[in-house]
C-alpha cells in the first residue's frame, strides 16, 4: 500500500493509496486521508485534520445511522463521527466503531486527486514529506510533520505567518468571520408540533371573558356539581380537576367549540372555544440600528439593551446589533404562559461581526400568563361536623335522619320547628335548628360547623400586563467630538506597518527604523525618527 | 557654496514645503563649519528680510533660519537649523514603518483616544413594528382540564 506525507495547503496530511484494500470488515475504501496531528490506531479509529468546506460526506452516526449532512453550516466537529471511508459518498458502512471528525485537510473530499497530484508531480520534493511506510517513517523519526504543533513564532523575521495569531484553533484573519451559523430557520416550529389530542384525558379550552362567566356561574350550581359527584365517589375537590387557569394576552389558535366538560360531565348550554395546539409563534418584525459616526465611536460609547413585554430590560451587545437587522420572534407554550424570545440578527455590512450571515445570538424566557385563582364553597365537611357534633351531644336526630348536603351551593339557613326529616337535596338547605334542639352545647357545636374554603390556584405577581405591550431597543450614545479638519491634522486611527511612499497626509508612527538615507548622519537619522513618532509629518 | 534663500510659508511638520526663492548667495567657510547647524555671515543687502529658509546645495541639505543678527550695518549672520523632514523626504519615503495614525489611510473602527466623547449621552428608543400581545377583551382564558 503505498503512503505518503504530504505537506497540502490547509496543513499536513498523509495520504494513502487504498484503492485495491479491502480491509477485514469487508470495505473496500478509497484512498483517504488521515490526520497526522493524531495518532492512528488503525482503520477503525481514524481522525481527519480538516474538512473541505462545503463537501457532503457520508457519516455514521452511532445512534440514528447513516446520513449525509453539508458542511459547513451544520457540522460540529465534536459530535459528528465519520464512516471508515469518510471521503466517499454514498457507502454506508454496517461498522458500529465511529471516527471523530476534526478536521480533514485538502481540497477533494475523496483524498483521489491528492494521490493523483503526488504521483503526477504535482507536489515538489519539498512538500513530500516522507513515501512508503508510515510505521516506518514514525519509527525512524522522519515523521517531523508529527510533532505537535509548532506554536513559536517562526525564526524568520519576515514571515508573514508571524502577523498571525498562532495555536491550534484555526483563526479567521478576514474581517469577516464566517461563524457558524445559528440559522432560525433550523430551529423547530413550534407550531409544528402537531395535536395535543389527548383523547379526552386533558382538554384544553379557550375561553373569552364572556364564556368564563358562563362557566364560573353553572361551576357553583348544584346540578353540575351533583353530576360530577355522583360520577366520582368521594369526590371532595371537583377543582383538582382544574390542573390549571390563565390568562395570556393574546387569542392562540383554536381548534372549535365544544360544550364545557369536567370530569367527563358535560356542562349543559355552555359552549367554549377549546384547542388541540399547545404553542404558538410569533413575530415582532424587524429593526434595523445603524452606526451614527461610521467609526468606533458607534461601538465603544454606546450601550444598548432591548425591552421585552413579560421579561423586562435585557443587555445586549453592541457589537452584534449595531449596524444589523434585528428581527424578534417569540414561542409561546401558551397551556403554561412561558415564552421564549428570539433575536436573530441579519447584517450585511462588511464591517459587523455577524456579515452575510444570519443567527440567534440572543434567547430571553418568560412567563406571560396571568394565573386565575379558582375556589368555592363546600358545607360537606360542616354538615359531617354537625352530624357528629349531635352524636357526640347525645341529641336525637330527627327521624329520617340528616341528609348529607350533596351540592356545592352555600347552605341557606331556614329555620324549621319541630322535628322533621331533612331530605338529602341538592342545593336545599338542611340544617334545621329545631333539630338539633336548643341547648348551650348546641350553640358551641353550631360554632364548629363551618363550611370549607377549597381552592385552586393563587394569586401570582403579573406585572407585565402592567407594562409596555411592544418590544423596543433603548439605544445610549456618547457624543463625540470631531473638529473640523481633524483628519487632516492629527490622523485617524491605524495600526499597520505601511510602505511610506504610498501615503499622503498627516502621518504620525508607532515605529519606524529608518535605513538607506543617503547623506544623513546618524544625529538626522535619530532626529527624523524621533519626530515622526512624536510631531508626525505631513506627506 | 552657493546657498539659495527662501521664504518659507509651512509648518515645520510639513515634509514637501512649499518655498519661495528670495535670494541667492555664494562665499566660502571662514571656520569649521557644523553641517547640522551652520552660521553664515553674508551680506545683508542680498538677505531679504523675507528669508527665512535656506538650502545649500553642497550640504544637500535644507535649513531653518533659527536666528538673525546684525553685525554690522552690511553683514548679517544667519543661524541655521537642519530640516531633516524635508532634506531627506525621498529616502524616507523608501522605507516603511507603523503607522499609527493617518490622514487618508485609516481604520475607522479603532479605538481613537484623540476623540473627546462627551459626559451626556444621547437616548433613542427604536421599537419593533409589531406586537402579537393585544389588551382588553381580546385576551383569552386557558384553562386545562382533564376529562374535558
Amino acid at each position: 500500500m503505498a503512503e505518503y506525507g504530504i505537506r497540502t495547503l490547509y496543513g499536513d496530511a498523509v495520504v494513502r493509496d487504498v484503492n485495491d484494500l479491502t480491509m477485514a470488515d469487508g470495505i473496500t475504501r478509497k484512498a483517504e486521508f488521515t490526520s497526522e496531528d493524531y495518532e492512528i490506531f488503525a482503520y477503525n479509529t481514524m481522525y481527519v485534520k480538516s474538512i473541505y468546506a462545503g463537501g457532503v460526506y457520508t457519516i455514521k452516526d452511532k445512534k440514528y445511522g447513516s446520513s449525509s449532512i453539508g458542511f459547513r453550516s451544520t457540522f460540529t466537529p465534536d459530535t459528528c463521527y465519520v464512516s471508515t471511508y469518510v471521503f466517499t459518498s454514498g457507502n454506508n458502512p454496517s461498522l458500529s466503531t465511529y471516527y471523530r471528525i476534526v478536521d480533514i485537510i485538502g481540497t477533494d473530499p475523496t483524498g483521489y486527486d491528492q494521490l493523483q497530484a503526488i504521483k503526477n508531480g504535482s507536489y515538489g520534493t519539498g512538500d513530500i514529506l516522507y513515501e512508503g511506510s508510515y510505521d516506518d517513517a514514525k519509527s525512524t523519526g522522519n515523521l517531523e510533520y508529527l510533532k505537535n504543533p509548532d506554536e513559536s513564532p517562526s525564526t524568520d523575521p519576515d514571515d508573514p505567518e508571524n502577523e498571525n495569531p498562532r495555536g491550534l484553533e484555526h483563526a479567521d484573519l478576514s474581517p469577516f468571520d464566517e461563524t457558524d451559523i445559528l440559522d432560525i430557520n433550523s430551529l423547530p416550529d413550534p407550531e409544528s408540533f402537531g395535536n395535543m389530542d389527548y383523547g379526552g384525558v386533558v382538554r384544553c379550552y379557550l375561553m373569552t371573558e364572556a364564556q368564563m362567566q358562563n362557566v364560573a356561574a353553572q361551576l357553583f350550581t348544584g346540578g353540575f356539581w351533583t353530576d360530577l359527584k355522583n360520577k366520582f365517589s368521594g369526590l371532595s375537590d371537583p377543582l383538582s380537576m382544574i390542573l390549571s387557569c390563565i390568562q395570556v394576552p393574546y387569542v392562540p389558535a383554536g381548534t372549535g367549540n365544544q360544550t364545557f366538560t369536567l370530569g367527563g360531565v358535560r356542562m349543559e348550554n355552555v359552549d367554549v372555544g377549546y384547542t388541540l395546539s399547545r404553542y404558538s409563534k410569533k413575530d415582532f418584525g424587524s429593526v434595523y440600528i445603524g452606526e451614527v459616526w461610521g467609526t468606533e465611536k458607534d461601538y465603544s460609547n454606546t450601550s444598548i439593551s432591548i425591552y421585552l413585554p413579560y421579561v423586562g430590560v435585557r443587555e445586549v451587545d453592541t457589537d452584534i446589533v449595531m449596524n444589523a437587522t434585528c428581527m424578534l420572534r417569540c414561542n409561546i407554550d401558551f397551556w403554561t404562559g412561558d415564552i421564549v424570545y428570539l433575536l436573530h440578527v441579519s447584517n450585511t455590512n462588511s464591517s459587523s461581526k455577524y456579515y452575510r450571515s444570519e443567527s440567534v445570538p440572543y434567547r430571553w424566557t418568560g412567563n406571560c400568563g396571568k394565573r386565575i385563582p379558582l375556589g368555592r364553597v363546600d358545607n360537606t365537611g360542616a354538615v359531617l361536623k354537625m352530624v357528629g357534633g349531635i352524636a357526640a351531644l347525645g341529641l336525637g336526630i330527627a327521624t329520617g335522619g340528616i341528609g348529607l348536603m350533596t351540592a356545592a351551593a352555600a347552605p341557606t339557613a331556614a329555620a324549621v320547628g319541630g322535628s322533621s326529616a331533612v331530605a338529602a337535596a341538592s342545593g336545599a338547605s338542611m340544617i334545621k335548628a329545631g333539630a338539633v334542639g336548643a341547648g348551650a352545647g348546641a350553640m358551641g357545636l353550631a360554632s364548629g360547623f363551618k363550611p370549607t374554603v377549597q381552592t385552586s390556584g393563587g394569586v401570582d405577581g403579573a406585572s407585565g400586563y402592567m407594562d409596555y405591550q411592544t418590544a423596543y431597543f433603548i439605544i445610549k450614545r456618547g457624543v463625540p467630538t470631531y473638529p473640523n479638519g481633524w483628519r487632516k491634522s492629527i490622523g485617524a486611527t491605524r495600526y499597520q506597518t505601511l510602505d511610506i511612499s504610498g501615503l499622503t497626509g498627516y502621518t504620525h508612527f508607532a515605529d519606524i527604523k529608518l535605513e538607506n538615507m543617503g547623506l544623513a548622519v546618524a544625529e538626522e537619522v535619530a532626529e527624523l525618527e524621533n519626530l515622526v513618532k512624536t510631531e508626525g509629518i505631513i506627506l | 557654496m552657493n546657498i539659495t534663500l527662501y521664504n518659507n510659508q509651512s509648518p515645520r511638520v510639513v515634509a514637501d514645503k512649499t518655498l519661495g526663492p528670495v535670494g541667492y548667495s555664494s562665499g566660502t567657510f571662514r571656520a569649521t563649519a557644523d553641517v547640522l547647524r551652520p552660521v553664515f555671515q553674508l551680506d545683508a543687502g542680498g538677505v531679504p528680510d523675507s528669508c527665512n529658509y535656506v538650502g545649500i546645495t553642497d550640504f544637500g541639505r535644507f535649513y531653518y533660519v533659527t536666528e538673525r543678527r546684525m553685525i554690522t550695518t552690511n553683514i548679517v549672520e544667519l543661524q541655521l537649523e537642519v530640516d531633516v523632514r524635508k532634506s531627506f523626504l525621498d529616502e524616507f519615503k523608501a522605507n516603511r514603518g507603523i503607522v499609527d495614525r493617518q490622514t487618508n489611510n485609516y481604520d475607522a473602527y479603532l479605538k481613537d483616544e484623540k476623540i473627546p466623547i462627551g459626559a451626556k449621552k444621547a437616548l433613542a428608543v427604536r421599537s419593533f413594528p409589531q406586537t402579537p400581545f393585544e389588551g382588553g377583551n381580546s385576551n383569552r382564558v386557558v384553562m386545562l382540564v382533564l376529562g374535558g
